[in-house]
């Protein structure tokens, strides 16, 4: 029985950990617990989640959650190892990059889809998303086609069509840059998006290429 | 004032060098239907709690939306084919620069409107007042508005 509870406490205490987001887990229940009979459920490891967090859970708390947790992704004999391979596989794999000169835009981007449980780098200039490409090897990188310091994103583009080919791409830039987008369509990056782009717009983008990638 | 970037010290300079002066539309555009947009943004936003509650974000995105639109209206007054002042010439890198900096602030209002998050009360209101400081100056770098 103790080693039942320790096993326990250990995943509940691995839910603090930066593989365990709050918002990983709760992306995984939505697409998994999708009974009637487990709404009721669903919304108490939601809860649960969100005290995760906010770092208020406590220890009795921890345990009863990493239980359900356990119970409802792979049953109930499952390791620790089984869930937590299960949920970052499930959600925090992908590698994200996001390029562009706007820092504002950058972090507002990086904390939404770390909430959704991607690993983020970010880059504003040419050179540093070159070194972020080869030093942090993203799945996906988000280009902005207009750059400060004079490079552009279709340089970026380029270096990855011809040296990193693996790296899936998505282009975002206003309609206002006729002769660049011309240059971007030869490139054939991945996806290409128009701003301002709705969210939701990006992660149906993101998940196409997500597939992909898993495919 | 508005955050200080690249972009806009370029604008804001080829502006002077170029001593422009913007067709009559665009302020009829900025003044009657876009600014008020804007108010109405931002004194939805300003009696919200820190987290813009869902059914409020709704209504603020079709808000800036409406605002994409008149943007999109606006660019094309500046662009002399679309435009009813066709003596006005604005260079096409004045016109993406604006496009660059105003679309780079509804795209981060938008944005977080649609995801929230725990200070999308106090982004929405910075991005406002953004805009608002770049007209201000824009009013200031180009003089009185051509009649």
């Amino acid at each position: 029985m103790k080693t039942v509870r320790k096993h326990y406490h250990d995943i509940g205490s691995k839910l603090h950990s930066s593989l365990f987001t709050a918002g990983a887990i709760k992306d995984a229940l939505q697409s998994l617990v999708c009974r009637e009979e487990d709404q009721a459920l669903l919304l108490d490891l939601i809860n649960n989640c969100k005290a995760v967090e906010d770092n208020l859970m406590d220890l009795e708390r921890q345990i009863s959650l990493a239980k359900l947790l356990t119970y409802r992704f792979l049953g109930p004999e499952a390791s620790i190892d089984e869930l937590s391979n299960s949920i970052i596989k499930e959600n925090t794999a992908i590698k994200l990059l996001i390029v562009d000169d706007d820092e504002s835009i950058c972090n507002v981007l990086a904390s939404s889809y770390e909430r959704k449980g991607f690993v983020l780098a970010q880059a504003q200039d040419y050179c540093e998303a070159l070194k972020k490409i080869n030093e942090f090897r993203p799945d996906i990188a988000i280009i902005d086609l207009y750059l400060k310091n004079g490079k552009e994103g279709i340089d970026i583009l380029r270096y990855v069509k011809d040296f990193l080919p693996g790296i899936k791409t998505i282009v975002m830039t206003y309609e206002d840059q006729e002769a660049e987008l011309r240059c971007v369509h030869e490139l054939s990056p991945d996806e290409l998006l128009i701003k301002p782009v709705r969210s939701q717009a990006l992660d149906a983008k993101i998940n196409g290429l997500i597939k992909s990638i898993r495919n | 004032m508005a955050k200080t970037t690249l972009a806009t010290e370029m604008l804001w300079r080829s502006l002077r060098e170029q001593r422009l002066v913007l067709p009559t539309d665009f302020w009829s555009l900025l003044n009657k239907c876009f600014l008020s947009v804007l108010s109405d943004i931002q004194q939805t936003v300003e009696s919200c709690p820190d987290t813009v509650p869902a059914p409020v974000s709704g209504r603020i995105v079709i808000q800036i939306e409406k605002m994409i639109v008149l943007f999109r209206q606006m660019k094309t007054s500046l662009n002399p084919a679309g435009s009813s002042s066709s003596d006005i010439v604005i260079p096409s890198d004045v016109r993406s620069l604006m496009a660059h900096y105003l679309g780079n602030d509804l795209q981060r209002m938008l944005w977080v409107a649609d995801e929230g998050g725990s200070d999308s009360r106090a982004i929405i209101l910075e991005c406002a007042g953004d805009i608002k400081a770049f007209f201000i100056r824009l009013r200031a770098e180009t003089g009185e508005p051509a009649s």
